[in-house]
């Protein structure tokens, strides 16, 4: 007998009950914040700064590492994981404590790839390259002693999951992100947008209150999205959209929230690769 | 004026008036009337010939009464008395005189007894149960005098009474029976007169005996099970059974080997296998679903289903082409002697039903069906104030069936079944409301079907046709549709085996047509689509042999599936029942035998990415258990089971399906290659225990069992989705006086596994976070208790009934985790619960 997917499923959103915050909103444990790369569209062969930004509210000072994957094949191997005699150019240091941010210098295209130049030979972007992150707290991530003892396994590169796999969800994150590689000059090439906050800092405000945070953002925009994080409450809506008029962003201070402090993180992405960050610091009296 | 009548009874009042013109001059007087000429017992000194005639003399007066009577003095005192009452009692139209004038007038009555007439018919009449046109045999009539004289009748098949030969007298009749509130009527009866009766009697299942004290009427099911492993379940009674609203298939999920299913639905998943490996039925032609959407209701509505086949595992040859258990529906095969009506609401849906002869021949019936259901209704103002854009499931059936008995005993059958659900989800795109989930699952059969005895055995002659289609469409951009439109063949022989005879099936099973499918479905790869015809005949045959206490029925099946232009495959099926009765009390069954699936057309074909390489997946099948009853109205049955699942084709998760199984994915999807490389190991123990009283039905089943699955060689094992290592159902349900009754229902079953979320990474563009998961299969929901109750009543007014019913399900308002989910970070496990307890009230009119 077969029965079809969905049933009765939906309707158990009616048990769904409305949130104060939104989940991605809240910071718990270590987490990438964001993945700025300066500048995100670069020529085969040019570097580019990954600057990655990373919350840490239980003060793990993590470990980080970045590197970057030109997919091939259909099982997605990095093409990197294939060079030899060269290591796979994973870049590891150390989280800043006052930037919040490690910044790793990558090349997204070291070697040519036709696939690519068959696309920015005839004036387009190629934007499939893939650019990994990885935050763990000192000894929980295998990688850094892999790396050090160059053990590594290509495949895992290629995985973010599997390097997390035996990873706490509180002491480690992965992320990624593409890079833009294209044959433009620098005075054509897609360049990151700007974020203005609109707001007193430091942020405080008020167990059981919402106080509504105003931002700029300056750039060229293709469906942008403003995306608020705390590691402090919480913030009532997952993004804004960007436009002519300055969104507002809600950041909600729940009564358990009363006496904490943390911070607040503001990520504008604008739809064209180009990434900005802005954080401070945030109290809840 | 004198002269002489002769009356020789018992003659009615009309005959003896009827030839007697009306007089003009002088006449004798006429008798008009004459009270039933009371016949004195066999044991009087009769004559040899057993007739007596008797000169009564008799003055009738000028106004027709008879002033005295005098019969002869040589008259036995025996027939002096009854002579006389007679003759007192008559009746006359006077005598008239010379001018024309009533006068006295003497008159000789000749009265003949004859002891072997007839008495006269005093009262007749008919007993049937109220709210019905049903009559009630063998019910015990009494009729009491005011004297306290009493006769006793007995109804017959037609529920009629008689009562002749009764003096005038006032009478109070008084009928009984077993579950029958006692009725009683007075009347007063006369000579001559024919009094007529209508005795309708309230069914009350929560009587007794007639009495009222003592014996116990024990009414369980005769068993009629065909299949060594079957447990057959009495429409009547599940339709009344609680934590299922009336679903007479949803009984099924309280019997052992039935795990539970999540959310309440209907899918069975029987003996640790998906509901997809098992098969639904409906009197052997295959149903491509059994219950409506979510399993609310089953796609047949259960007044034409008669009985419920429940083969948990080793079915006989007869059914093919899976690999776990079956459901059977099987309707009615004898015509509706009465016809039957009713009309259903209830917080689901609404019904009618229609089953009644046709003709004056009595040997045809058409049964008539239509349910729709309006769940979108109740619940659209409930999901709208809540901005949920969801449109519930509707879902409607329809069916339409003509049956005739010929009068060699063969069976004709002409069947419609049609049915239909469909489901949306809205979204917004570009500020307008459109589908962002549209699911639309209908189907038809034609079917024609001959039972034709032949000797000792019997022939089935079946033919189906009908049309299957799953649509689903996403934001009117990404679509799927699945369409078979087929044939279904089944010609087959069978006899019962008997101490002196083998017993044999054998028979042909062909199911052809054309599947069609488009995956259009951006998110599940690659644009799909195919067309191809099919063909999958199958012969099988089986033996019964009795060797004393003994019965083996070997068989064999062999299966031929046909892609014309892509593969072909087959497989054999050989399977052994066995049953030792030890005693009357004391039974053994054991089986063994494979069972095959043979691929799908997706999966051969190379125009889809298949591979027609593949092969049938099967399943060994083993079962060996006890049985017994200790007493007629108690069985205890104790099963274990053992089942070797191989060739299992796995592969290919990332496309999409129409499947149920898991309800969610959770875990890694295997996205290689079609290949026959999954296996799988099923094992389990089953209890059951029933017990069937004139007023209780209940039962205990517990399961115990372990399924695993591995999908590619040298992986390591993993839990089958819905594998539930304990499952336990003790359910019961009681008549209660003036026809109440009270069910209940206690449920306890493993929680589910599931693959747990350890980690998460996350796409910093579209800040989508992807879940790393744990060992598959490694965790387990918690475990699932529910208690669900039912309360009926009926009036039975006296030409229909009407019945409420109010089913609540959890009302332990126990938040069950039915779904494993998490929250959009993968940080917070959040389980989704089952819905609370909706109390489902319903309304039946039957008449």
């Amino acid at each position: 007998m077969r029965h079809p997917l969905v049933g009765l499923v939906p309707l158990l959103l009616l048990l769904g009950c409305e949130e104060e915050v939104v989940a991605s909103t809240v910071i718990e444990h270590v987490q990438i914040v964001s993945m700025v790369a300066d500048p995100p569209e670069v020529q085969p062969q040019e570097s580019t700064d990954i600057t990655v930004t990373i919350a840490d509210p239980d003060g793990l000072s993590p470990e980080v590492a970045v590197w970057v994957c030109v997919p091939i094949g259909a099982a997605g191997r990095c093409l990197e994981s294939e060079l030899t005699g060269e290591a796979q150019r994973v870049v590891t240091g150390v989280r800043d404590p006052i930037t919040h941010a490690f910044t790793a210098s990558v090349v997204p295209l070291a070697v040519d790839v036709a696939e690519v130049d068959e696309v920015i030979d005839e004036g387009g972007r190629f934007n499939g390259i893939l650019a990994f992150a990885l935050a763990c707290a000192p000894g929980a991530c295998d990688l850094f002693e892999q790396l050090e003892a160059g053990t590594v396994d290509p495949i895992d590169l290629s995985d973010p999951g599997r390097l997390l796999r035996d990873v706490p969800m509180a002491k480690g994150h992965a992320a990624w992100r593409t890079l833009t590689v294209s044959r433009e000059s620098e005075r054509f090439r897609h360049d990151n947008p700007v974020l203005l906050p609109q707001f007193p800092q430091p942020l405080e405000n008020t167990a059981g209150n919402t106080e509504e945070l105003g931002v700029v953002a300056d750039g060229q925009f293709s469906n942008g999205l403003i995306y608020p994080l705390t590691t402090v409450g919480g913030f009532a809506v997952d993004s804004v959209a960007t436009g002519p008029e300055s969104p507002y962003l809600p950041w909600v201070a729940r009564e358990q929230d009363a006496g904490k402090e943390g911070h607040v993180y503001i990520v504008v992405d604008d739809g064209l690769g180009g990434q900005a960050v802005w954080h401070g610091e945030a109290s809840v009296r | 004026m004198a002269g002489l009548l002769s009356f020789s009874g018992p003659a009615r009042a009309e005959e003896l008036a009827k030839d007697v013109p009306p007089a003009a001059g002088p006449s004798l007087p006429v008798l008009v009337s004459l009270p039933a000429l009371v016949t004195p017992d066999a044991t009087a000194a009769w004559p040899e010939d057993g007739r007596l005639v008797a000169l009564v003399s008799v003055e009738v007066a000028d106004d027709g009464t008879v002033l005295s009577a005098r019969p002869p003095d040589d008259l036995p005192a025996a027939f002096a008395r009854p002579a006389l009452d007679a003759a007192l009692g008559a009746r006359f139209q006077p005598a008239l005189g010379p001018d024309g004038r009533p006068v006295d007038a003497a008159v000789q009555l000749q009265l003949v007894f004859d002891r072997d007439a007839p008495p006269p018919l005093s009262i007749q009449g008919r007993a049937r149960a109220s709210g019905s046109t049903v009559p009630l045999a063998a019910l015990r009539v009494t009729a009491t005098a005011s004297d306290g004289t009493q006769v006793v009748a007995t109804t017959d098949e037609d529920g009629t009474f008689a009562f002749a030969g009764l003096p005038d007298a006032d009478w109070v009749l008084t009928a009984r029976g077993p579950g029958l509130r006692p009725v009683e009527t007075a009347l007063s009866t006369r000579a001559g007169v024919v009094q007529e009766v209508d005795l309708p009697l309230v069914r009350d299942a929560g009587l007794g005996s007639a009495d009222g004290v003592g014996a116990e009427i024990v009414v369980y099911e005769e068993d009629t099970r065909v299949e060594v492993t079957e447990r057959p379940l009495d429409t009547e009674l599940a339709m009344v059974l609680p934590g299922t609203n009336g679903d007479v298939v949803k009984v099924v999920q309280s019997l052992p080997g039935v795990a539970r299913s999540p959310l309440g639905t209907g899918n069975l998943i029987i003996r640790g296998t998906a509901p997809e490996d098992s098969a639904g039925f409906l009197d052997g032609t295959p149903l491509p679903i059994v219950f409506h959407f979510g399993g609310l209701s089953t796609v047949l509505d259960g007044h034409s289903v008669a009985e419920v086949g429940y083969v948990p595992g080793n079915a006989g040859v007869r059914y093919g082409r899976f690999l776990g258990g079956l459901v059977d529906i099987r309707t009615r095969d004898s015509l509706a002697e009465h016809p039957r009506r009713s009309v259903s609401v209830d917080l689901y849906q609404a019904g009618a039903f229609i089953d009644t002869p046709l003709g004056d021949k009595q040997n045809t019936a058409l049964t008539l069906s239509a349910r729709r259901s309006y769940i979108d209704t109740v619940l659209q103002p409930a999901i709208d104030a809540r901005d949920v854009p969801v449109q519930a499931p509707v879902y409607a059936d329809v069916q339409a069936r003509l049956l005739r008995v010929f009068d060699n005993g063969t069976r004709g059958e002409l069947l419609l079944l049609a049915s239909r659900d469909t489901f949306a989800y809205i979204g917004v795109e570009d500020g307008e409301e459109v589908p962002a989930l549209d699911l639309t699952v209908s189907f038809w059969r034609l079917r024609s079907r001959i039972l034709q005895p032949v000797g000792q055995a019997e022939h089935e002659l079946s033919l189906a046709v009908g049309v299957d289609t799953e649509d689903f469409a996403s934001f009117e951009r990404d679509t799927a549709n699945e369409q078979v439109a087929s044939v279904s063949l089944r010609d087959e022989w069978r006899r019962e085996g008997d101490p002196d005879q083998l017993g044999y099936r054998v028979g042909l099973d062909v199911w052809a047509g054309r599947e069609v499918f488009v995956y259009d479905i951006e998110s599940y790869g690659p644009f799909e689509a195919g067309a191809t015809p099919f063909l999958a005949p199958a012969v099988y045959g089986e033996l019964t042999a009795r060797f004393g206490p003994l019965t083996a029925t070997p068989g064999l099946r062999g299966d031929l599936a046909v892609y014309p232009y892509d593969a072909i495959s087959g497989s054999l099926d050989p399977r052994l029942q066995t049953r030792w009765d030890i005693d009357e009390t004391w039974a053994f069954i054991g089986a063994s035998g494979t069972y095959s699936r043979l691929p799908a057309a997706r999966q051969v074909m190379s125009s889809a990415d298949g591979n027609p390489s593949l092969i049938a997946e099967r399943s060994w099948q083993n079962s060996l258990g006890v049985q017994t009853r200790p007493t007629p109205s108690v069985l205890v049955e104790l099963t274990g089971y053992a089942n070797l699942l191989d060739r299992r084709i796995v592969g290919r998760e990332d496309r999409f399906q129409f499947r149920t199984t898991p309800l969610f994915m959770t875990g890694p999807i295997d996205d290689g290659p079609y290949e026959n490389d999954g296996t799988g190991t099923i094992f389990g123990g089953e209890l059951f225990a029933r017990v069937d009283r004139s007023r209780f039905t209940g039962w205990l089943a517990a399961t115990v069992s372990r399924s695993r699955r591995v999908d590619r060689p040298g992986e390591a094992p993993s839990l089958f989705s819905y594998d539930q290592p304990v499952i336990l159902t003790a359910l019961g349900t009681t008549t209660l006086p003036r026809n109440w009754r009270l069910g209940s229902r206690l449920r306890l079953a493993s929680g589910n596994p599931y693959t747990p979320v350890t980690q998460r990474f996350q796409d910093m563009e579209s800040r989508v976070f992807v879940p790393v998961y744990g060992d598959v299969d490694s965790e387990r929901l918690a475990m699932f208790f529910g208690i669900d109750l039912r309360v009926d009543k009926t009036w039975t007014f006296d030409h229909w009934r009407l019945t409420g019913s109010l089913d609540l399900q959890n009302i332990s308002v126990r938040a069950n985790e039915e779904v494993p989910a998490w929250n959009s970070t993968y940080t917070e496990f959040s389980p989704i619960s089952g819905l609370p307890p909706i109390p489902v009230f319903g309304l039946k009119g039957e008449w």
